[in-house]
């Protein structure tokens, strides 16, 4: 299905604003941005005014705005990377698309400027195959197709509610590793979408994401805030633990979940060893939380995002809960936000 | 021993066979030579046994007809598939060395975008050699690669990988369509380069091609049977597909890895799409059936060889799928058969490959408690290893990160960690340490770097102490 057939007001671009200026960053963007509808959040802990250039078909949300809908004791949901979460919350569209604002578009092999929203679009409206690998990729893709021993069963698919993009130049390593290869920089362009099978587990990162808010709009949530989370990629897990409830709801409920294409450009910033300090309260946590994640089995009962999510929240409360007060908090915010969703998120 | 930044592949010339299926002639090798020269093949000559089949000059080889066939396996020789290219399975098995190789004869050296031929064997060497990454799936594909890493969020405990069992690398220009597929599409042509290597997720199925395939015959090699294909067969061209399943469900269980994506190689010959048909026509509904029973085969924990798995999988397969056909119970048979036949032609047993990169005589310990302070010597010859040790602490979890770097098991008290480490190919040691007594404390990454480099030093309290960085000369 080409992205024609989808009409652009069914999209929304969240982006959350961590910087104030966001003039280049919205200019590189142009090309691929202004034939949409922009959501921009402010982070409520930003002072500074946004500097957003003409041109753009947008709504800006701030603190203020964000205290009106939720309340301020709710607000801090909502603090620094999470603030697109509040994006997610008001849109009334379809399918999401969310890069970070210290992204620009990349080029592919050819040299020619990525569209980062159309493939997504693209990833978002063919099927995903998450229960039988296909090893030449996505097989919907031009000049690709199932191979050889591919059951015919399962070529149709299922519906893709997630695409989950990558970076090229400053990938999204944590800060460990990036503070051991300083020099590393992402050069390698792979030509390639494929689905991540059902029940393994990967790293969902938040810069650059879209899916399908109809479909897991309340599955994405900003739950797990680190006590010292800070302002830097490396300073959060929240898209980490966000992506892996999302990847079980995605099994639970017979969705798909895309990874590859497409690339975006990822700038510098930031010191990696300062981030080190921090970080290891992430790193540490989720070592607790893979066997929790791989081996949560949701009930039938749960057949929308928001049960899935109340059910999560249950099973994280009793299995996680009692290791870490932090765990705690985040089933609490599950819960919570699915009653927000009900209430602000639907129309 | 010690590893430089890039290290030089091994060539593994003595370690690894070269197994080739072939009916009519091997002209293809011509444009492999400079690849394959220094590698022993093993030719496994299917069809007509009297014909003769001109290996070209300057290849060391064993070759192998029907009438070797039989001879050597006597009665169990049942077991092995004729008409087909299923017979190169023989190949695995009376082969001594640890990797298998195995090509078509209609397969040929590819360039990258670049432009460059690509060395399919040394792609796939690297990927055999690196761990897989089965339980986690990093979205920057494999994190041994040069210039890739795991990504942010990527369990710590579970970096070390697991070994590599099988290479499964693809095909440009013609692809591994099957018949339908073929028929629908006659002219379409895969130029798409996916530079990944990628490990296939434990509980997933795939379906492997053995066009291009590599893998580890002391890990694997008795589950790689390619079943009862070709003449007096219901069926053909599912023979690597009977085999990937199998291979899949047992390296889940074991703990092993399979890799898919490079290398690449051109495949130039389209067979004909209703040949194919024919031979693929049962395949196409009963894999409808196969593919569940493969989803849902359990093996008990007492399987703990692949012999046993392969066994264990022997007496399901004609427990549940013969009832869909007759078929199943010969092939449970012959996989009964392949087992015996493979540990006769294999007397010391299917040995488990101990740890990843094999055993080293000449491996060296470090011992890391060693004080640069009180000016020991120590045992190691640290200024000959170029390492870098990022550290980092917390109260009660250390994450280690030595670039190269081997270390004592003692301090590995963690049960989730084996007892020794060895370096990776890359340099590389991953490390979780859970003791309290063994913290390494990071000041600054700064001040690793702008200290003069020779040792270490080991608090027992989690306080900041005089930290001084590893950095030695390249030997």
């Amino acid at each position: 299905m080409s992205q024609a057939n989808i009409e652009k007001s069914e999209i929304d671009i969240v982006i959350g604003a961590l910087h104030s200026d966001l003039t280049a960053f919205m200019n590189e963007w142009k090309p691929v941005f202004s034939q949409f509808h922009l959501i921009v959040v402010k982070d409520p802990d930003l002072s500074a005014e946004l500097l957003i250039p003409e041109g753009f078909n947008l709504d800006v949300y701030t603190k203020s705005d964000i205290d009106r809908v939720v309340g301020s004791a709710t607000s801090i949901l909502f603090s620094g990377y999470s603030c697109r979460y509040f994006g997610y919350l008001v849109s009334r569209k379809k399918y999401i698309i969310s890069v970070d604002d210290d992204c620009v578009p990349a080029r592919d092999n050819n040299g020619s400027l990525v569209d980062a929203v159309a493939q997504h679009i693209t990833n978002l409206t063919t099927p995903a195959t998450p229960f039988f690998f296909n090893t030449l990729y996505d097989p919907y893709c031009k000049g690709a197709d199932f191979v050889r021993g591919y059951p015919f069963s399962l070529r149709s698919g299922v519906t893709c509610a997630l695409s989950c993009g990558l970076w090229l130049n400053l990938a999204d390593y944590d800060a460990p590793t990036q503070a051991l290869k300083p020099e590393q920089r992402n050069s390698r362009y792979v030509d390639a979408v494929l689905t991540v099978p059902a029940r393994s587990l990967m790293p969902v990162s938040g810069i650059n994401i879209a899916f399908s808010r109809e479909l897991l709009g309340p599955a994405l949530i900003p739950a797990l805030r680190l006590a010292g989370e800070g302002k830097l990629r490396w300073e959060t897990v929240e898209d980490v633990w966000s992506g892996m409830c999302a990847k079980v709801i995605c099994d639970h409920l017979g969705l798909g979940v895309k990874t590859g294409l497409p690339y975006v450009w990822r700038n510098e910033r930031g010191n990696a060893i300062e981030s080190l300090r921090k970080e290891w309260e992430g790193v540490k946590l989720m070592e607790e939380v893979v066997p929790f994640f791989q081996s949560v089995r949701l009930p039938e009962s749960a057949i929308t995002a928001e049960d899935c999510v109340v059910e999560m929240a249950k099973a994280v409360k009793e299995q996680l809960g009692q290791s870490d007060p932090m765990f705690a908090r985040a089933a609490e915010v599950m819960v919570e936000w699915v009653k927000l969703w009900k209430k602000v998120g639907s129309s | 021993m010690a590893g430089t930044a890039v290290s030089p592949i091994p060539l593994l010339k003595d370690e690894l066979d070269i197994v080739i299926p072939t009916i009519r002639n091997l002209d293809f090798l011509e444009m492999w030579r400079p690849f394959f020269q220094s590698y022993h093949l093993i030719i496994v000559q299917d069809g007509d046994p009297s014909k003769t089949i001109n290996v070209p000059e300057g290849f060391d080889y064993e070759l192998y007809n029907r009438n070797d066939i039989n001879r050597i396996l006597g009665p169990k020789a049942s077991c092995i598939s004729f008409k087909d290219s299923a017979c190169r399975c023989f190949g695995y098995m009376v082969s001594k060395k640890k990797y298998i190789y195995t090509i078509d004869d209609d397969c040929f050296v590819a360039k990258n975008p670049s432009g460059q031929e690509i060395n399919a064997l040394e792609q796939h060497i690297k990927n055999l050699l690196c761990p897989a990454t089965p339980f986690f799936f990093n979205t920057l594909y494999d994190p041994y690669r040069e210039g890739a890493d795991f990504v942010r969020g990527y369990p710590f405990s579970l970096r070390e990988g697991a070994p590599t069992a099988v290479s499964h690398g693809l095909w440009l220009n013609i692809p591994d369509y099957d018949a339908p597929t073929q028929l629908v599409k006659p002219r379409e042509r895969n130029t798409r380069y996916v530079d990944a290597v990628m490990t296939i997720p434990k509980g997933t199925l795939f379906p492997m091609c053995g066009m291009n395939l590599a893998f580890d015959r002391e890990l694997i090699g008795p589950a790689m049977y390619f079943g009862l294909m070709g003449d007096g067969q219901p069926i053909g061209r599912y023979d690597d597909m009977w085999a990937g399943w199998c291979i899949k469900v047992i390296c889940d269980h074991l703990g092993y890895g399979v890799k898919t994506g490079l290398p690449y190689i051109w495949h130039s010959k389209a067979s004909n799409p209703f040949v194919n048909l024919k031979k693929e026509y049962k395949g196409i509904y009963w894999q409808e059936e196969l593919i569940p029973f493969f989803q849902s085969v359990v093996l008990p924990k007492d399987c703990t060889s692949v012999q046993k798995c392969y066994l264990e999988l022997s007496k399901q397969v004609r427990a549940k799928l013969g009832k869909v056909d007759e078929y199943f119970n010969k092939l449970a048979d012959a996989m009964v058969t392949w087992i015996e036949a493979w540990d006769e032609q294999n007397p010391s047993g299917g040995k488990p490959a101990d740890m990843l990169w094999g055993e080293s005589s000449t491996e060296e310990v470090i011992d890391l408690t060693f004080d640069h302070e009180s000016g020991g010597s120590g045992k190691f010859p640290w200024n000959r290893i170029p390492i870098e040790v990022l550290l980092s602490c917390t109260a009660d979890n250390l994450y280690l990160w030595p670039r190269v770097f081997k270390c004592m098991s003692h301090l590995l008290p963690s049960p989730r960690t084996p007892k020794r480490h060895r370096l990776d190919p890359q340099g590389r040691l991953w490390l979780l340490l859970t003791d309290i007594k063994n913290i390494i404390v990071l000041d600054t990454l700064q001040q690793l770097e702008a200290n003069a480099p020779t040792g270490l030093k080991v608090r027992h309290d989690g306080k900041t102490t005089q930290q001084k960085s590893l950095r030695g000369r390249c030997p």
